[in-house]
């Protein structure tokens, strides 16, 4: 049994009325104690990929698979309630813009010690004891008053971080994010970045980032994953990403800004 | 009972006017309230005064209140008179009751009150959770079953349906009691304290009439509930699906939090705060259908007094209960502007 | 067929028509594929059929009194029975349905009017003119409008026509914030533009450019608020406010079989379940036709 996020022959496809519309197309990959980027044009398909994991996708859409294991736990097969330990407990999700990600009417402090309160069996005091050492270690100066704050009472900066501590309060292995950083401000990009890096290091997990930004990825990330209309189109090492012989890739790497 | 969706999703949306700005719409609606009654009290009729003191009027009273309501005096002077009298509460005098009309409103508004207020009860604890379980499950049968109930709700004619109710559950089973407010036996025995027989009797600890006025109200507060019912499922549903869409929505279930706390913990946490301005448009639409209702099931409030008033065209006492309870309408959409800045932290 | 459809469904249509067909052809599709909506679509056409073939439908008379067959229960002779006076309640209701029809067209056919030449001047000019003629909106929606209908008929005079009167007064805000809310956004297409710049005159713009663009929604929403007529026209009638006796509508049917609700329930009942089913079949009619326009909903 190995380790880690084993993906074999993922497809997707959604209901429409033009009938089913694939989205994702037979994708095979895995994510051990590593950094992996999922990278691709808009609409290839990674957002879909990053939720069938957590089986988080909309009604219309039928997933299928060869195999999808997490640590050997099959996470197509397994009952709901099973699913919902994986989900937050084992694999976290940190989504694109906090500023619908977070509930606009619970404060953070709340929506955190929830997270811990799902899979921790701990009580109300030390979750909130645990939540506020969180937020101090994403980096949030002032935790008392972040934690008493609504969502749209912080910067987007803080935000991102609060739903990064949030992510991690129930200790995955395993972390999804889903264009972390695209909403954000570029000044408070980079910051939010190192954070979540420093996070993953030091608990040692796993991360699959999905980015369009390839400087990120050649920047934070080991390997990267290239995807074009559902198909993985090439694999390869991320500092190799200049290097790659596919002319999608190539194309997609010319047409990315330099940092 | 006209309140409509569209009309519901404006109101829910275009809050956070500012104190000064409310205030001001508040005082130009009643002004605008009076102007139209005004208009259809003393323009509109042939012989206004005749319209207001009744045709059974002797000379001395007819010329009275001529006098008072100046008619010989350009209209807008005429207006200035009847707005001095309505803000000093003088809504004049019902030839009906032969008393002033406020003090009669006084007297039968809390029977309505309590109807009404028991019915939109019914329609929170009912529809908000139809309306949750419809959002859920949409496009499968429950979504349709529910469906159909709420529009059933929407069509059904509540003077009709009390009547239905009345002949089954009174005439044919028996379960509940009929017509009235209370057993003949029972009634003047709670002192009046609230207005309300349910409260009245229970501060009093006269268990026997609370019985009685309970078995009572139960019948007209579900048929009138019903209309409720279906308005508040109806819009919890399409809050609902609104909020299930959310990215939040997604964030909570990424937690591993169980559905059953992502729908009624998160969503519907979300979903209170326009529901808020549903529930209070719905109460003032009871308060409208209670006119038929309460003459079919013989309830002794306000509707009750409308309806008297008008096949009898006492115009006094007509237009005082449009005024009040147009009054009390815009009363609840102030109220639940406040209860919305309140409730949602975006708007402190 | 399948070519046809493929043309329908064409991502990238050809001509504007051809898109314009595409879209019909989709919402007719999302609206036929709903069971409710046909189901109230339907309800709705047999209503006006039965209005319009009530004779053929019938032998009975509905004004005809009979006092030796007074209050008989349904059956044979009488399918729904008869009421106090020995009419048929059948033929009752059947000539009922004219009356019915004939209260929701006449208010839609003046209030629609009203709402939309209100909203669209508001709209358009903007100004103070907005200002004054949406305040004046606002006050008739604030009004609790069963309440305003009674009092107005109440200063009327009871009848069918003041009946009408009183719905029409209390049903055109909503179609002239609806329409207001149209034509701002209608004012600042580039067409607009160019008519004016071709020296046509703000009233005719109004008159020629903006008001057929806001009819369609303003159809729709008011299919959606057929049922909240009817039912209000039914409370006056049942109050003795709408139309007087003998003509045979429901609300009235409604009250004169009141008193014998409890031994002879067809009087009252019959009507009712009548009110109910055709106001059933516009919301689900008008419910079906929101759900296609507006799928978020
Ligand atoms: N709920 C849905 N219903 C139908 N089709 C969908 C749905 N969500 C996504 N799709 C389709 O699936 C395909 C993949 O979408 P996805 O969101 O995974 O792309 P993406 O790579 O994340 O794009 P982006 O970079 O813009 O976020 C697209 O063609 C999209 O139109
Ligand atoms: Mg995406």
């Amino acid at each position: 049994m190995t380790a880690g996020l084993e993906i074999a022959g993922l497809r997707v496809a959604y209901d429409s009325i033009r009938g089913p519309v694939v989205a994702v197309d037979g994708v095979d990959f895995t994510v051990g104690h590593e950094r992996v980027a999922l990278v691709g044009e808009s609409g290839s398909g990674k957002s879909t990929v990053g939720r069938a994991i957590l089986r988080l996708l909309p009604p219309s859409a039928h997933i299928a698979a060869d195999r999808m294991t997490f640590d050997g736990i099959d996470l197509l097969g397994c009952d709901e309630r099973r699913m919902r330990r994986v989900r937050g407990g084992r694999i976290g999700m940190i989504l694109q813009d906090p500023r619908h990600a977070l509930n606009p009417v619970m404060t953070v402090g709340r929506q955190i010690v929830e997270s811990y309160r799902a899979h921790g069996g701990i009580g109300g005091t030390e979750a909130r004891r645990r939540a506020l050492d969180m937020l101090a270690a994403v980096h949030i100066r002032d935790p008392e008053r972040v934690f008493a704050a609504y969502p749209h009472q912080l910067s987007g900066g803080m935000g991102q971080r609060a739903m990064i501590a949030m992510v991690l309060a129930a200790g995955p292995d395993l972390l999804i994010a889903d264009e972390p950083t695209s909403a954000l401000d570029v000044t408070v990009r980079h910051s939010v970045l190192a954070i979540l890096d420093e996070l993953v290091i030091a608990h040692g997990m796993g991360l699959l980032i999905i980015t369009h930004d390839l400087n990120l990825v050649a920047t934070f990330c080991d390997r990267a994953l290239v995807m074009r209309a559902g198909r993985i189109v090439e694999a390869l090492p991320a500092s190799g990403l200049a290097e790659a012989h596919h002319p999608y890739t190539r194309a997609l790497f010319a047409a990315a800004p330099t940092l | 009972m006209t309140v409509t969706d569209d009309e519901t999703f404006r109101m829910a949306r275009g809050r956070l006017r500012s104190g000064a700005v409310l205030a001001g719409s508040v005082a130009a609606t009643i002004l605008g309230l009076l102007l139209v009654t005004f208009f259809i009290g003393r323009v509109i009729p042939v012989d206004p005064v005749l319209a207001v003191v009744g045709d059974r009027a002797s000379a001395e009273t007819y010329a009275a209140a001529r006098e008072a309501m100046g008619l010989d005096e350009p209209l807008w002077r005429q207006f200035l008179i009847y707005l001095g009298g309505v803000l000093r509460g003088d809504f004049g005098q019902s030839v009906l009751t032969g008393r002033p009309v406020l003090a009669d409103i006084g007297r039968f508004f809390p029977a309505t009150l309590e109807l009404a207020t028991l019915a939109t009860l019914i329609g929170v604890l009912a529809g908000v959770p139809l309306g949750v379980i419809a959002a859920v499950r949409r496009g499968r049968w429950p979504d349709h079953v529910i469906r159909v109930v709420t529009l059933l709700g929407y069509s059904v004619p509540t003077f009709w349906l009390g009547m239905i109710a009345l002949l089954l559950f009174y005439a044919t089973l028996d379960w509940t009691a009929g017509p009235g407010r209370v057993d003949l036996f029972f009634e003047g025995l709670a002192q009046p304290v609230t207005g309300s027989l349910l409260i009245d009797s229970a501060l009093a600890g006269a268990w026997d009439v609370f019985g009685s006025a309970l078995d009572h109200i139960l019948l007209p507060a579900l048929v009138l509930g019903t209309f409720s019912l279906a308005y508040i499922a109806r819009m919890t549903r399409s809050f609902m699906i609104d909020q299930l869409g959310q990215e939040y929505v997604l964030a909570a279930r990424a937690k591993g939090l169980s559905e059953a706390r992502v729908v009624w913990r998160h969503a519907l946490g979300n979903t209170a705060i326009p529901l808020v301005t549903v529930v209070a448009l719905s109460y003032g639409a009871l308060l409208e259908g209670s006119v038929l209702t309460e003459t079919v099931f013989a309830w002794p409030g306000l509707g009750a007094y409308l309806t008297n008033s008008l096949l009898n065209a006492d115009m006094n006492a007509v237009l005082g209960c449009t005024i009040v309870v147009g009054i009390v309408f815009i009363g609840l959409n102030l109220l639940s502007d406040l209860l919305y800045r309140l409730l949602d932290p975006r708007a402190r | 067929m399948t070519a046809m459809r493929a043309w329908l469904l064409d991502e990238a249509p050809a001509s504007p028509a051809q898109a314009a067909m595409g879209r019909a052809y989709v919402a007719w599709r999302d609206f036929a594929a709903n069971p409710l909506a046909l189901t109230g679509l339907i309800i709705v056409l047999l209503l006006v059929a039965l209005a319009v073939l009530a004779p053929l439908l019938t032998a009975h008379d509905p004004y005809a009194q009979n006092l030796d067959d007074r209050l008989l229960p349904p059956g044979a002779a009488h399918w729904l029975g008869t009421d106090q006076l020995g009419r048929d309640i059948l033929a009752r209701i059947l000539y009922g349905a004219r009356i019915t029809l004939m209260i929701v067209g006449l208010v839609a056919v003046i209030a629609a009017p009203v709402g939309l030449v209100v909203g669209c001047v508001s709209g358009y000019f903007g100004g103070w003119l907005d200002v004054v003629m949406m305040r004046v909106t606002d006050v008739f929606l604030a009004f609790p409008r069963l309440i305003l209908a009674l009092a107005l008929v109440a200063a009327l005079g009871p009848g069918i026509e003041n009946a009408v009167i009183a719905l029409a007064l209390t049903a055109w805000p909503p179609y002239a914030r609806l329409a207001r809310a149209e034509a701002l956004t209608i004012r600042g297409r580039e067409f607009i533009d160019a008519a004016r710049m071709q020296g046509a005159t703000a009233w005719g713009i109004v008159f020629t450019q903006v008001m057929p663009l806001c009819t369609s929604s303003l159809i729709v929403r008011l299919t959606l608020d057929m049922a909240g007529i009817i039912l209000i026209a039914a409370g006056l009638g049942f109050l003795g406010l709408g139309a007087q006796p003998p003509a045979p509508e429901w609300g009235a049917m409604i009250a004169a079989g009141r008193q014998y609700l409890f031994d002879q329930w067809w009087v009252a009942t019959m009507p009712g379940l009548a009110i109910l089913v055709v106001s059933l079949g516009f919301n689900l009619l008008g419910d079906g036709l929101r759900d296609v326009l507006d799928p978020r909903r």
